[in-house]
């Protein structure tokens, strides 16, 4: 049987917390985020959450599955207003985080991509209400927004023909990772010894 | 010029005094069966980091390689002789070994080193004096390290994302990638490299994730006869030289029609011990050229485990239990579902 608890305190989304302090360089009155390496604490805005959906992964529609760019989208009621008091931009990090007896993990990472704000109006009351949508993305986004031209190994082989330039899988993510602009788990070399000379 | 044991000679010639059986006293034996130099030397006391035997190897310069040696000593008792010897490979050093008693068998951990030269000189080289040795070196080898190398990714002039160079490169090696829950991009291996993570179920056990939905099918749109490969590399001139091959597996054909589907691949198949795409496709499809159930997608309720629910993540194998049989899969995306007090779990699959 399965026992449904409200989620609040369990799964968490979660932004850097600017607001308790004085001054940030990069988030506080001057508008740009250069400076983006200091990340204090994190504050959660769940509680005001009303859905909250994370996509990632790949799709399998042709012969092997394309990765597609993971999507977290959440809707906020009245709270964090662009408008009136928000703090938080396209480009901030953005974390869901999972509790799980006392211990914190991650459920998505990334960074705010859109933020849409609504505000319908309840006629029978004429009370003005905000719903604030966000739109976060994985690091697959940036690595859609980061071109690469060719590919090439290091030289091997004494001819095009016979192999000059190719390299193996690992190499090759190694190679590529050079110009990623998110932190990529390079998978390690494998190595073999081959005996040259023996007694 | 000193003679030669299998490639080995002094180091500097014997002091004066050292008695040997032979002139320089070296002479090959067996150790354990296996081919042995040994150095034996009388009475007479021998000088540290001069005494011992050496070989001259040939290596490729900037090649890494990896020394091993095994030594053993003789009968004759051991107390007050020469016993502490180190490997060296152009001088440099490895750690001392030091031998305890007679008709001990010990061995020297590796040394790695990188080539400097085109010819390496390896030596065993007694660390600490002391007057007579009988030991012998066995088991010694000079290997090289090579990353190895199944089949290789050849060069290409793709201009395009990070993202599609990805692709190209996991679609070469049936490899799939993902950026995981922390935000860091991971490439996993074919699925049958890896182990079955989780076992979803239609039935109620402890051991089993009880899906509440499931999208199983069967369906002939599933099937794939006719896949076009198209190779890319670089030709000579330095432009592109793509080569496309079409896969067809006739019998498929004859019974559903043509199924096509494309695939972009990247490798180097000039050499003969290199996979081929057509074998890389043939493994793609070995499944699909026939109409069979498919497991597409379930979805789960993460609060049955909240524990579980942490340890999904993309890229996984898992088995599913649907009516009586069992689907190993590979989890291709999740999507997470939540409103305030339910969370639901769409876990997709891709197709084998």
């Amino acid at each position: 049987m399965i026992l449904e608890n409200a989620l609040i305190g369990t799964v968490d989304i979660q932004v850097p917390d600017v607001s308790d302090s004085g001054f940030y360089l990069s988030r506080s009155k001057l508008g740009t985020r250069m400076v983006d390496n200091a990340v204090p604490a994190w504050r959660t805005l769940t509680s005001n959450a009303t859905r909250v959906s994370i996509r990632r992964g790949a799709s399998a529609r042709g012969l092997v599955p394309e990765t597609d760019v993971g999507i977290m989208s959440f809707t906020l009621y009245n709270d964090e207003d662009p408008l009136v008091e928000s703090l938080l931009r396209p480009g901030d990090a953005i974390r869901a985080s999972l509790t799980l007896e006392g211990q914190s993990y991650p459920l998505f990472t990334g960074n705010i991509l859109d933020i849409e704000a609504e505000y319908p109006l309840n006629k029978n009351t004429g009370e003005e209400r905000t719903f604030v949508n966000f739109t976060a993305v994985d690091a697959v986004r940036t690595h859609t927004q980061t071109s690469r031209s060719g590919v090439r190994g290091s030289a091997g082989g004494s001819h095009w023909t016979s192999g000059m330039f190719a390299e193996s899988f690992e190499e090759r993510i190694a190679r590529l990772a050079a110009s990623s602009r998110a932190p990529i788990d390079v998978p390690p070399l494998k190595l073999v010894e081959r005996t040259v000379w023996s007694l | 010029m000193s003679a030669t044991y299998s490639g080995f000679s002094l180091i500097s010639p014997l002091p004066a005094g050292v008695t040997a059986p032979s002139p320089e006293g070296l002479r090959r034996g067996l150790v354990n069966g296996q081919p042995s130099v040994w150095m034996d030397w009388g009475s007479g006391v021998l000088p540290a980091l001069t005494t011992g035997v050496q070989a001259l190897v040939p290596t490729v310069v900037g090649a890494q390689y990896v020394l091993r040696a095994s030594i053993a000593t003789g009968s004759r008792p051991i107390f007050g002789a020469a016993r502490k010897w180190a490997l060296r490979a152009n001088g440099i050093g490895g750690t001392i070994l030091a031998l305890s008693q007679s008709n001990e068998r010990n061995t020297f951990a590796p040394l790695y080193f990188t080539a400097t030269k085109t010819f390496t000189l390896i030596e065993v080289v007694l660390a600490e004096s002391g007057s007579g040795a009988e030991v012998g070196l066995y088991n010694m080898s000079l290997r090289q390290l090579n990353y190895e190398h199944p089949f290789k990714l050849r060069a290409t002039v793709f201009e395009s994302s990070l993202d599609n160079h990805f692709d190209l490169a996991c679609n070469s090696y049936a490899a799939s990638w993902h950026v995981d829950k922390s935000g860091i991009t991971k490439f996993v291996p074919s699925v049958t490299a890896i182990p079955v993570s989780h076992v979803f179920a239609d039935e109620q056990g402890e051991q089993f994730l009880e899906y509440v939905d499931i999208e199983a099918s069967y369906d002939t749109s599933s099937i794939v006869n006719e896949v076009e490969v198209t190779n890319k590399g670089v030709g000579g001139d330095g432009n592109a030289d793509d080569a496309t091959v079409i896969w067809q597996d006739l019998d498929s054909i004859g019974k559903y029609g043509i199924r096509r589907e494309t695939l972009t691949t990247n490798l180097n198949v000039w050499k003969k011990r290199e996979k081929s795409p057509e074998r890389l496709v043939q493994a793609l499809t070995a499944k699909r050229v026939n109409p069979r159930v498919s497991v597409s997608s379930l979805v789960w309720n993460a609060q049955q485990d909240i524990a579980a629910a942490n340890r999904l993540e993309v890229g996984q194998r898992a088995v599913v239990r649907y009516r009586g049989s069992e689907y190993d899969l590979q989890i291709v995306a999740l999507e997470h579902d939540m409103t305030p007090d339910r969370w639901l779990i769409k876990v997709y699959f891709n197709l084998p």
